[in-house]
C-alpha cells in the first residue's frame, strides 16, 4: 500500500528521493500510507527542485505539465462547437466560437513547434540508440492513433448507407460511434501522458528545453484564453449542457495548472 | 506529518530536521530516530522527505555522496544560521513564558 502511494509522487520527486523513501519504509515498517498521500499532494502542489540540475528538472517538469494540461484542456474547443453549433442553439455566439477554433489551431502549432527541437535533440538520438525504456511511453499513443483512424473509417463506412438521417437507424452505427469515442478519449489520455513520461525518462539537456519553454508559455496563454472564451460563449448562449460544462471546468483547471507551472519554470534560476 | 502526543504542537518538521542534523550528518532513518529521541515526535516518510526536499532547495541542507538508498544529509551554514535564529527566539519565548507562569503562581 505504501509502495503504491509512493507512485503518486511527481516523477521528479521519485527520481530524486524515491529510493531513499523506499529504504526508509523498509526500516520503519508499514502504516505510513496517509502520510505519503499527504506528502504526494504537497509535492504536486509545491514541487521542490535542488542540486546542480535543478533548473533543467524544473523546466522539464514545466514542459511535461503544460503538455498534459493542453491535451486535457484543448478538447473544450471542439466540445463547445459541438454543443452550440451542432445543431445551432439560439444566441450561439459564432464570433467567439470562431476565435476558439483559431486558438485551438494556434495552440497545437505552438505545442508542436515547441516540441520539435526536443524530438530532434532527444527523441531521434534515443531511436538511434534503441533506448526502449525512454521511448516505450510513446507506444500507446501511436497504437491508439491507428485504432482511432481505423474507427473513423468504420464510422464513415457504416454511415454511408444512411447519410442524411439522425438519429441513425442502425444499432451497428451507434455501437461503432461509441467504440470510436472511447478509443478517441483513450488516445487523448495516452497522447497527454505518454510524451510527458518519455520526456522525464529522456532527461534532455537544459539547452534543448529552451524552445519547449517558449512553447509552454505560448500554449499556456492560448489555453487560458480558450478556457475563458469557451466559458464566455456558454454563458452568452445561456445553454448549459453537462458535457460542455465538464469540458469548460476541465479547461479552466488545466489552464490554472499550466499558468502555475509555466510561471515556476520561467522564474527558475 | 509530525505526530506528538501533546495537544499543542510546537515543532515544525524542518526545524526538527535541522536540529537533528546540527549534531552531525544523518540519513533518513537516523533523522527519524534522533527526532523521536530528542523531541518525542514521529516523522513519517512523506513528511520527512517533503521537508528535506524543501530544505535542500533552499540550501539549508545538502546531500552527501553515499549509498543512493541511504544518502546522508548535512546542515549547511545557511541552515545553521536559520536554526540558531529560531532556537534563540524559542529560548526567549520559553524564558518569558516560564517567568510568567512563575509570577502567576507566586
Amino acid at each position: 500500500m505504501s509502495a503504491w502511494a509512493l507512485r503518486l509522487y511527481p516523477p521528479s520527486f521519485r527520481a530524486r528521493y524515491g529510493a531513499e523513501v523506499q529504504a526508509l519504509l523498509q526500516d520503519l515498517g508499514g502504516g505510513h500510507t496517509a502520510d505519503l498521500l499527504r506528502g504526494a499532494a504537497r509535492a504536486w502542489l509545491r514541487p521542490a527542485f535542488s542540486g546542480s540540475d535543478a533548473v533543467r528538472r524544473r523546466r522539464q517538469a514545466t514542459a511535461a505539465t503544460v503538455w498534459v494540461a493542453w491535451c486535457a484542456g484543448m478538447l473544450v474547443a471542439p466540445a463547445m462547437s459541438r454543443d452550440l453549433l451542432d445543431p445551432p442553439v439560439r444566441h450561439a455566439p459564432r464570433g467567439l466560437l470562431d476565435v476558439t477554433q483559431v486558438l485551438f489551431v494556434a495552440g497545437w502549432a505552438a505545442a508542436l513547434l515547441g516540441a520539435l527541437p526536443l524530438v530532434v535533440a532527444a527523441v531521434l538520438p534515443a531511436i538511434a540508440r534503441r533506448d526502449g525504456r525512454s521511448l516505450r511511453p510513446l507506444l500507446p499513443a501511436i497504437g491508439l492513433a491507428a485504432v482511432v483512424a481505423a474507427g473513423l473509417g468504420a464510422v464513415l463506412l457504416v454511415r454511408r448507407g444512411h447519410p442524411g438521417s439522425w438519429p441513425h437507424p442502425s444499432v451497428l452505427f451507434a455501437a461503432v460511434v461509441l467504440a470510436w469515442l472511447v478509443s478517441f478519449l483513450a488516445f487523448v489520455v495516452a497522447l497527454g501522458l505518454g510524451p510527458a513520461a518519455a520526456l522525464v525518462r529522456l532527461e534532455p539537456r537544459t539547452s534543448a528545453l529552451r524552445w519547449p519553454m517558449l512553447g509552454s508559455v505560448a500554449v499556456t496563454l492560448v489555453l487560458a484564453a480558450l478556457a475563458a472564451l469557451c466559458g464566455a460563449a456558454m454563458a452568452r448562449a445561456g445553454y448549459l449542457d453537462p458535457v460542455g460544462g465538464i469540458a469548460v471546468a476541465v479547461a479552466c483547471g488545466a489552464a490554472a495548472v499550466a499558468v502555475v507551472s509555466t510561471t515556476r519554470g520561467v522564474l527558475a534560476r | 506529518m509530525t505526530r506528538r502526543r501533546d495537544e499543542i504542537a510546537w515543532a515544525d518538521p524542518a526545524l526538527l530536521i535541522l536540529g537533528s542534523l546540527a549534531g552531525g550528518a544523518k540519513h533518513g532513518y537516523a533523522i527519524v530516530q534522533d527526532v523521536a529521541e530528542s523531541a518525542g515526535a514521529s516523522l513519517g516518510p512523506g513528511t520527512l522527505y517533503g521537508a528535506l526536499a524543501r530544505l535542500e532547495e533552499r540550501g539549508m541542507v545538502r546531500a552527501l555522496p553515499g549509498d543512493e538508498r541511504r544518502r546522508p544529509y548535512e546542515i549547511t551554514a545557511e541552515g545553521a544560521r536559520v536554526l540558531r535564529e529560531r532556537l534563540v527566539a524559542m529560548r526567549s519565548f520559553s524564558a518569558r513564558g516560564l517567568a510568567r507562569l512563575q509570577a502567576a503562581r507566586a
